[in-house]
């Protein structure tokens, strides 16, 4: 095999950043140069990072060998909690912030201690979580969009305001920034390090070797929720609302995400760069589709090829390292 | 804190019993380990010698007993109190993340780290470095880097890998699960030099090996563990490898009888 | 894990102990029956010899096995008083199921809101509103069945085509009332009841809606010019027909189907609106966008304002953004089905059924308001006092 295939093959990020790149410039080309303005970077970035933030608590998660299905109410109970503690009873947009940010670590916990205590798959315990929590959305809600009413606080600036001299708005920025700090713990960190063994055979070889099984995933659990309680209020500060519906698609997406990046589905493996990718490959499909006018009908149709066919090269490329490593 | 008086015996076992629902695996398990001493522990399958290692690694809990480590009475909530209390196994299965790299898996559990808060961030340099040396100290030389995945190493070089490991932190205790199964007839040797390094060293050792010519030259004392109960323990100069085979064999027998 | 499990176990123990001790607690504590539990009329079979319950009950722990037992009971008494008496008027209290598309939508909620509001209103009438979390044919199907099954004296149905046939007639043979809202649909039924039903519904035809609106719409906008159909609900059969509507409308006013384009979304209103944005963005040319829902509606005045585009809009139904968009005059129009009235009439219409035999109410057509620029402050009056047309 071509020496420099094999050698490209070897960072797996590379199969997932070289569809984007030809991904983004075949739109661009087909609608007739209209992909490369600030327009529609605008809408890649902000449909991007929307998916993106969740999907980074979704890798660290599937790292260590368990799944969060709750993840789409999450994202949209804390935006939904922060906006009523603003608009109705007069809270900073801070104390909102912190308030909704402590109740999905708490949707976290639960969804950790459940998985843990009664022995039932996270998948199974977190979808369980996921009617429960999208009752308490209708619940709050009330049925119409929560809107924000406090928009010039600084917070709410600093979250989801337009960054000067560019199209993106700021949830693109804390994207990259919390998808920087997750690489840096999965990679230089000791939980990283717990966080990967624990994802092979269940947790029992780390066990075996004293890591704090119990602990980290709990941690791990906690921060999948986080993240996306978080990204649904950075999308409440661009946006400017939250509704029930709101992120109603990102369980799923976010592991499109997750597996287009090379992550796997199994543990141990996983790639905080990939998932970043896979989000913004994903919004790049999302909006070119529309900007080159496919039907609407077909979008399903080709995230799902989209999704087979990065699940089928990163399965490839694989087998290409293993084979090249001995 | 030492309760008693300090005692030779590296390690203690005292009346451990162990019960899965019904079935009683140990019956009452009484051995001690000296320091620097190596006992060997031999027995048919199905005799306890896996889950009696799972109990002293602190995988598993013992239903009755106590364990000792210097005469102090210690009880393992994880594996993490046992290698706290300096109890380093190398198990049958390896315990090691094919996934991962070598240095990681080397250090997995006990990583070297500098604390900057809320982190523990991981000194790789240092591990690496540490983790190449002793990898070829035990003749892993032909791993080309230990950011290597564990996966790339053949059977055999994973077992160096995890008996390297566990030489490397072991402080009081080194328990060793079938250390040898997959070597080559000059990688064991490279274990039995380990081995003996360590009984230099004023460790305890507890060898497990189904193959008694393995056991014989590097053992002080062996255990015969037969229906989850020492039935004998025999010093090497007092038998033959064949003899020693016979009596595993006849205890192995012995307990098919018993259970009918 | 067998200790975790005892402690789950303890806990649901205390919950049914709970629950079962305030319920009952409840119900001893108020010598009449309260609205919010009485499901089930003709309650004072049921009571018995209170002190000696009383006493019985003292034990807390009893509480938690008494609870189902006593909802048992209660719902066997229920069963009894329907099969004793056909007689529904008197001071009993009238239980009707209102069934709803979907829980929790600004047009649904209003729905909700208006079918309660009439049931506090009048005298004696317990409405219930239920509707699935996820909107689909059978799962209204299932919900429908599910009221049915409590012997509701009468239930409002939107009957939306053949697949609600059984269970409407169930509900007849029952010797419940019904009453259909929403939508006009069952006149090709074969069963005569069920075509009577349809032809004296509370509602209003989609298409005329449509139409009524496109009346207005069309003044902003010239035949040959781009106008895009954006669907928020594109599984619905009834969000398609309407859509088919628009479609024949423009047709027959003059617009060639390859100007027009229909563009499926989603419910996810921050998504819509970076789609429609950059479709937007793709499709400069376009100078109408017709959307009839309210989620949909907000969001393409959003993206068209945010684009910078001059293009003409209208929605239907009303939430807060819709009438701001309306104010700020990025929404040209939209038209609201009134569903507080529609809700309000439909419980009337089986109230009148019920109480004096009825056996056909006239059919009532809330009217289509159209909402723009002109009446949006008192449309927004209406709307702040909680309800929205």
């Amino acid at each position: 095999m071509n020496r420099f295939v094999v050698w490209a093959l070897k960072h797996q990020e590379i199969g997932p950043l070289v569809g984007l790149v030809a991904l983004s410039i075949a739109f661009h080309l087909a609608s007739g140069h209209l992909f490369f303005t600030s327009g529609q970077i605008s809408a890649v970035a902000a449909l991007s990072s929307s998916v993106g933030i969740v999907a980074l608590g979704v890798t660290i998660l599937m790292i260590s060998g368990e799944f969060d299905l709750s993840v789409s109410a999450t994202f949209a109970l804390a935006p939904i909690l922060m906006a009523s503690l603003v608009n109705q009873a007069g809270w900073p947009p801070l104390a909102a912030l912190l308030l909704a940010v402590s109740a999905v670590s708490v949707i976290g916990l639960t969804n950790g201690l459940l998985t843990m205590f009664t022995g039932i798959p996270s998948f199974i315990a977190t979808l369980g979580m996921l009617f429960a929590i999208k009752s308490v959305n209708r619940m709050l809600a009330g049925g119409a969009p929560v809107e924000l009413l406090e928009t010039e606080d600084r917070i709410i600036r600093w979250m989801g305001a337009e960054l000067p001299y560019t199209p993106f708005t700021a949830p693109l920025i804390w994207m990259f920034g919390f998808g920087a700090l997750l690489w840096f713990v999965l990679e230089h960190t000791s939980h990283g390090n717990a966080t990967r063994a624990i994802g092979d055979q269940e947790g029992s070889i780390a066990r075996a070797m004293g890591v704090p099984v119990m602990q980290t995933k709990l941690v791990n659990f906690v921060v999948c929720a986080v993240l996306a309680g978080l990204s649904g209020c950075l999308q409440l500060a661009d946006f400017g609302y939250a509704s029930v519906d709101s992120g109603r698609d990102h369980n799923l997406m976010a592991i499109v995400a997750v597996v287009i990046g090379g992550t796997s589905l199994l543990g141990v493996r996983g790639t905080v760069l990939g998932s970043l990718l896979g989000a913004l490959l994903l919004g790049t499909l999302k909006s070119g589709l529309v900007l080159v006018g496919t039907r609407g009908e077909f979008y399903d149709l080709l995230i799902g090829v989209l999704l087979l066919m990065a699940a089928i090269f990163n399965a490839w490329a694989k087998t290409i390292r293993d084979r090249s490593g001995r | 804190m030492s309760q008693g008086l300090p005692s030779s015996q590296v390690l203690e076992l005292r009346g451990i019993q162990k019960r899965f629902g019904r079935i009683e695996v140990l019956r009452g398990i009484d051995l001690s380990v000296g320091a620097g001493e190596v006992v060997g522990l031999v027995g048919d399958n199905g005799a306890g010698k896996s889950t009696l290692v799972r109990i002293i690694s602190g995988y598993l809990r013992p239903t009755s007993g106590a364990i000792l480590v210097h005469g102090e009475k210690k009880s393992f909530a994880s594996p993490r109190d046992a290698r706290h209390a300096g109890i380093e196994t190398v198990y049958q299965d390896l315990a090691i993340v094919k996934d991962m790299s070598l240095w990681r898996n080397f250090f997995l559990g006990n990583e070297i780290v500098r604390r900057v808060f809320p982190f523990r961030v991981l000194r790789r340099q240092e591990m690496k470095t540490i983790c190449q040396q002793h990898l070829r100290d035990l003749g892993l030389t032909s791993v080309r880097s230990v950011d290597e995945m564990a996966r790339n190493l053949s059977g055999g070089e994973r077992q160096t890998l995890a008996i390297t490991r566990s030489v490397y932190f072991q402080s009081n205790v080194l328990v060793l699960d079938e250390p040898v199964a997959a070597l080559s007839v000059r990688e064991t040797r490279r274990v039995m030099d380990e081995i003996r390094r360590a009984r230099g060293e004023g460790i305890g050792v507890i060898y497990i090996d189904h193959n008694m010519n393995h056991v014989l030259p590097v053992a002080d004392r062996i255990a015969v563990v037969q229906h989850g109960r020492i039935a004998t323990v025999i010093r090497p100069s007092e038998t033959t490898a064949e003899e020693l085979g016979d009596l595993v064999a006849r205890a192995g027998a012995d307990s098919d009888e018993e259970s009918g | 894990m067998l200790k975790c499990d005892l402690r789950v176990f303890w806990r649901v123990l205390a919950c049914f102990g709970v629950f079962g001790g305030i319920g009952i607690r409840k119900m001893e504590k108020q010598p009449t029956i309260p609205r919010e539990v009485a499901r089930f009329p003709d309650q004072e079979h049921c009571h018995g010899d209170l002190s000696r319950r009383r006493e019985f009950l003292r034990n807390s722990w009893q509480m938690g096995v008494f609870a189902p037992a006593a909802m048992a009971g209660l719902a066997g008494c229920q069963a009894a008083s329907q099969r004793s008496g056909e007689s529904k008027s008197g001071d009993r209290q009238l239980s009707i199921s209102f069934v709803g598309a979907v829980m929790n939508n600004p047009f649904w909620g209003q729905i909700q809101k208006g079918a309660t509001s009439a049931g506090n209103d009048l005298d004696g009438v317990d409405v219930t509103y239920m509707a699935p979390e996820n909107f689909s044919h059978a799962n209204v199907n299932e919900i429908i069945r599910s009221a049915i099954s409590a012997k509701p004296d009468g239930v409002a149905i939107d009957y939306r085509g053949r697949m609600f046939e059984e269970v409407t007639q169930n509900a007849l043979d029952q010797g419940a009332a019904v009453q259909f809202y929403n939508n006009f649909k069952g006149k090709d039924s074969t069963d005569p009841r069920v075509v009577r039903l349809a032809s004296t519904a509370v509602g209003l035809d989609k298409y005329q809606a449509a139409l009524r609106s496109a009346e207005d719409f069309l003044q902003l906008v010239s035949p040959g010019q781009r106008i895009v159909l954006f669907n928020g609900v594109p599984d619905s059969p009834e969000h398609l027909e309407i859509q088919q509507a628009y479609l024949k409308v423009l047709a027959d006013a003059g617009w060639n189907r390859a100007q027009i384009e229909v563009f499926p979304v989603t419910l996810d209103p921050a998504e819509n609106y970076q789609l429609m944005k950059t479709y937007l963005a793709a499709h400069a040319d376009t100078a109408g966008i017709i959307c009839w829902d309210s989620v949909t509606g907000g969001a393409a005045a959003r993206a068209k304002a945010d684009a910078g585009l001059d293009i003409s809009a209208m929605a239907w139904n009303l939430d807060s953004t819709i009438i701001r968009s309306i104010k700020e005059g990025t929404l040209n129009l939209t038209l609201t089905q009134q569903p507080f009235l529609q809700g309000y009439y439909a419980v009337v219409a089986l109230y009148l059924k019920i109480t004096y035999g009825f056996i056909d109410p006239p059919l009532v057509d809330p009217a289509t308001l159209i909402v723009d620029r002109e009446n949006i402050e008192q449309v927004e009056a209406l709307y702040n006092s909680g309800i929205a047309g």
